[in-house]
């Protein structure tokens, strides 16, 4: 029982109700910002699932003053199996499935076979992606140290070879993304070399 | 008296088992096909026969991985020849990838510009060098740009490629950079070459244990199946065949023709003496040849075990006859005067083969001989002092086959009408009566050689069948002489007469080639300023190519490079199946492929001096049908010889005309029957044919002496059918081998035996007195 409320005191109470409400929502969503993580990540761009991309590439080489531009369509299948179709500046079709690498420069000439775990760059590149792709974290973690910053909306993930053999070749790469999205790819390689892969949403 | 006689027995099957054991631990067995090569050769028949155990096919193997996904495959491949790499007992093992020659792709590289293809003053202009730069500028956007990355600062033209696509051209595969797969993705292929040379048939077979047990290894838990082919399979297999079908043809005649004897006579202790003399007979030859020859082939040995289906027929007649005891001495002496004669007919017709120029005609007569001497020895004297008492005389069924010999006499005319027939059928004969081709006298199982060739014609490994040789004082010669011949191989390829053609101055220029390369090589400066116009407006690091100016210069100064060289770098392999040196001399090879038209090539072989053309194929016919025209040879003087024996012996050309008639007409029929069937003949047909005479001889010869008695007639009759019965089981079982050769030996007796008797019944069966 209160013998009467003065108007002057209960703005105070109300003002510091509501903060204390805000706050109360905006510090799990702070939490949550920590509790955003790389499984999270994964599980996301695995709900994403198949699809074909546009990518621009650009190799930054240390015997050249500019870069390699390289326009062509990546598609990402259920399964695992990854085609990549160049279309400047020359053509080249190429599917990597599994281990193997089959790369088709012409209709005429047989393709070309090579084991992907011949090619460190290539095979350090595509491991990051089928992994990412897949949300096969476990993939993920046993072939990279893996360093995650950022949020949902704008997330960053570097990633450095455990294999000494493959860190001997590729320092790290670094995968950027929006939400369920990659944006882009970058592979730094020790010689120097730097190969940055630009993805976009519709082919 | 008996336990001294078991008791004989006893000893004398010991001293018989010992011989075996001698005879195994020193006799040295061969099978491969030093038996069909010739003593004395012409340089071309020595070239073919080394070409033929040595050539580019020798220390080949095929591996072929199946059974998994392409995936799968093709990590099991790179895992295999990693680890066959590692064993460092092949000269190549090459799976298709780039990786495989990494040592030899720096030699390679190191050496480009003094290696083919031929260096032009043109190449260093301005303009090609551009072309060269974008082309290496392109090539680093595809998705193996890493390799030209690696060479960009040394090679910037790309020389490297050309060389490596020049020494592709050679072996017809298209440089597959890259894992090689069958067109369906369902096979993974590897291409091994064996260190070592000749034919070593242990090493061979460690090497293919070491082969599967590294497969075992890289394979894992997959599914993946491996399957080998080539000369050391061949070898290893042939003679597994023969080892597994010479113990199962001993084994299941020696089962069988026991049976027959224990049925016939009721005794093991007999069965066990007839052994005796067979062994003998076996091991006799057997140390002959190895003494002889310091070596028996296995065909040999297998041919020689057949002798046991002859050699029978010794003790048999001895036994049926109970010419033992005191008062069988004087038919003793009748038996063994008669056997005397069959066996000195057939020991002289086998002998002359020892003349012979192939070294295993020289063996199987060797073996024959000697074999068959020392079983008609031990039957005359060792029989009679282990022997039992001897066998009663033969009734019942015997009695009413004999009462038939007399109406056989009304086959004489139709049989010799028969055999006029079936010779005449014979050399009617479109494709001759004769087998030509080298390969159906190999001990390989068929089932090896089409698994070989399915594999060649999948992988583009073709067998060779044409070569061109080119002979001279020095390597170096012989490299010069082959390049003026480049041209016209050139329009050969260029016009469809040859796909492709490989040589070895293709992988190692003469001196003088070399020296051009050289003299086209720029100086320093003259190609500094070409790079500097060639580079302009390309987005090259500057500076990027002096490691390139500094090779070039290197190289114009370099001594040139010699067959040494390569072997060191590791490539000898390469070339030296190409160029060799043979007797003296310095051998080089131009092995064309697919020849569309050999005239084409033998015209221009012709035109040119000092150049021969060898055909892998015929002129493999041709050592079978020398070797079988010199048997044929041989054959007629044996015989010659024989029938001298024979009339010596018999005393009356009539006599010897009865005996004679029965023998050469069994000859006839059998060969017509089957030729009829379809069996082409071969040397080792021609050879049993002489095992047939013998048979057929020992036949006729005791129905012909013995034809007044009935009681010796009839006993005559037993020994004759029991004979006649042991040797067609023997060569039956024989027949089921999967040997040719074997084969080929077990129908012609066997079918031969069965004729003989019934010839030697008809004409020599019975006698009115």
């Amino acid at each position: 029982m209160t013998s009467g409320t003065s108007p002057k005191a209960t703005p105070k109470p109300r003002l510091a109700l509501l903060l204390v409400l805000a706050a109360l929502t905006l510090i799990p969503r702070m939490a949550l910002g920590g509790n955003w993580d790389l499984a999270k990540l994964a599980e996301e761009l695995s709900a994403a699932g198949p699809g074909t991309y546009r990518f621009l590439e650009e190799r930054h080489l240390q015997v050249l003053t500019e870069p390699v531009r390289l326009e062509g369509r990546l598609s990402y299948e259920a399964g695992g199996r990854l085609i990549r179709e160049v279309t400047r500046p020359r053509r080249e079709r190429a599917v990597i499935e599994g281990n193997l690498l089959s790369i088709e420069a012409n209709k005429v000439d047989p393709p070309v076979r090579i084991l992907l775990s011949g090619q460190p760059v290539l095979s350090a590149l595509v491991v990051a992606l089928r992994a990412t792709l897949q949300g096969d974290l476990a993939l993920l973690q046993e072939t990279y140290e893996s360093e995650l910053s950022g949020g949902s909306a704008a997330w960053s993930l570097r990633l450095e070879p455990k294999d000494a053999d493959l860190r001997a070749t590729v320092s790290a790469l670094h995968l950027r993304g929006v939400e369920s999205r990659i944006a882009s790819i970058e592979v730094l390689e020790t010689s120097g070399d730097r190969t940055v892969i630009t993805l976009f949403g519709d082919p | 008296m008996i336990p001294g006689r078991i008791a004989r027995l006893a000893l004398v099957l010991a001293a018989v088992a010992a011989l075996g054991a001698l005879l195994a631990v020193f006799a040295q067995v061969r099978t491969d096909l030093s038996f069909v090569v010739p003593r004395n050769p012409s340089p071309d028949a020595a070239l073919l026969a080394e070409r033929l155990q040595k050539g580019p096919g020798a220390g080949l193997l095929l591996v072929a991985l199946t059974g998994a996904e392409p995936d799968a495959l093709a990590r099991t491949s790179r895992a295999l020849a990693e680890s066959l790499r590692r064993s460092d007992a092949f000269h190549l093992v090459a799976n298709g990838e780039i990786d495989s020659l990494r040592g030899e792709l720096d030699w390679l590289l190191k050496q480009r510009y003094l290696l083919n293809p031929p260096v032009a003053a043109g190449d260093f202009s301005a303009e090609a060098l551009r072309r060269g730069l974008e082309e290496s500028l392109a090539s680093l956007s595809t998705s193996y740009g890493a390799l030209t990355k690696q060479t960009l600062a040394a090679d910037p033209t790309g020389r490297l490629r050309s060389v490596l696509e020049n020494w592709a051209a050679g072996s017809g595969r298209q440089g597959q950079a890259g894992i090689w797969l069958s067109a369906d993705l369902s096979k993974a292929f590897l291409l091994l070459w064996a260190k070592g040379e000749g034919f070593d048939l242990d090493r061979q077979e460690g090497l293919l244990a070491d082969i599967a047990a590294a497969f075992d290894a890289v394979r894992g838990e997959t599914a993946v199946a491996m399957t080998l082919s080539g000369p050391a399979v061949f070898a290893v297999g042939a003679k597994d065949t023969i080892q597994k079908d010479t113990q199962m043809l001993t084994i299941t005649s020696v089962v069988l023709v026991n049976t027959l004897l224990l049925l016939a006579f009721r005794s093991l202790t007999v069965l066990l003496i007839i052994l005796v003399p067979l062994s003998l007979g076996v091991f006799a030859g057997a140390f002959a040849v190895q003494f002889a020859f310091g070596e028996i082939h296995g065909i040999t040995l297998a041919f020689g075990a057949t002798l046991i289906g002859v050699a029978v027929d010794y003790p048999i007649h001895v036994i049926s006859h109970g010419a033992v005891g005191p008062a069988g001495a004087a038919k003793a002496s009748h038996l063994w005067r008669t056997l005397r004669l069959g066996v000195l007919t057939t020991v002289a017709a086998f002998l002359p083969f020892l003349l012979s120029n192939f070294p295993g005609l020289g063996q199987l007569g060797l073996f024959s001989a000697a074999g068959l001497l020392a079983a008609a020895l031990a039957t005359r004297f060792l029989l009679p002092w282990i022997l039992p008492e001897p066998l009663s005389a033969p009734g019942g069924a015997w009695l009413k086959l004999e009462g038939l010999l007399p109406r056989l006499r009304h086959l004489r005319i139709p049989l010799v009408l028969l055999a006029g027939i079936g010779l005449a059928t014979m050399f009617s004969k479109e494709q001759g009566i004769w087998e030509a081709d080298l390969r159906n006298l190999s001990p390989t199982p068929k089932s090896l050689r089409d698994l070989d060739r399915d594999l060649r014609q999948e992988m583009g490994a073709a067998d060779v069948r044409y070569l061109l040789v080119l002979r001279g004082e020095t390597a170096d010669a012989v490299l010069r002489e082959s390049e003026t011949l480049v041209p016209v191989l050139e329009d050969f390829r260029a016009s469809g007469a040859v796909t492709g053609y490989d040589f070895a101055a293709r992988y190692l220029p003469s001196a003088a080639r070399q020296a051009e390369n050289q003299a086209a090589l720029p100086a320093a400066p003259k190609l500094e300023t070409a790079m500097a116009e060639a580079v302009a407006g390309l987005p090259f690091r500057p500076g990027l190519f002096g490691p390139f100016v500094e090779d070039v210069a290197r190289l114009a100064r370099q001594e040139a490079l010699a067959l040494e060289d390569l072997r060191t770098a590791g490539l000898g392999w390469r070339v030296d199946p190409l160029i060799f040196q043979q007797a003296g001399t310095w051998v080089g090879l131009i092995v064309p492929r697919g020849v569309r038209d050999v005239e084409e090539l033998l015209d221009f072989v012709r035109s040119q001096e000092g150049l021969s053309l060898l055909d892998l194929k015929t002129g493999s016919e041709e050592l079978v049908a020398a070797y079988r025209n010199e048997a044929l040879a041989w054959l007629a003087l044996g015989g010659a010889v024989a029938l001298l024996v024979l009339v010596f012996g018999q005393r009356s050309f009539r006599r010897v005309f009865r005996v004679l008639l029965p023998v050469l007409l069994a000859v006839i029929l059998s060969s017509s029957v089957l030729s009829f069937s379809g069996v082409a003949f071969s040397l080792f047909h021609l050879l049993s044919m002489l095992l047939v005479i013998g048979v057929g001889l020992d036949y006729a010869l005791f129905f012909e002496r013995n034809a007044e008695d009935r009681q010796a007639r009839r006993r005559t009759l037993r020994a004759n059918v029991l004979c006649c019965m042991t040797s067609v089981t023997v060569f039956a079982v024989l027949a089921l081998s999967q040997v040719p050769v074997l084969h080929g030996i077990g129908v012609t007796v066997a079918v031969g035996a069965v004729f003989s008797l019934l010839t030697a019944a008809v004409y020599a069966g019975w006698r009115t007195v």
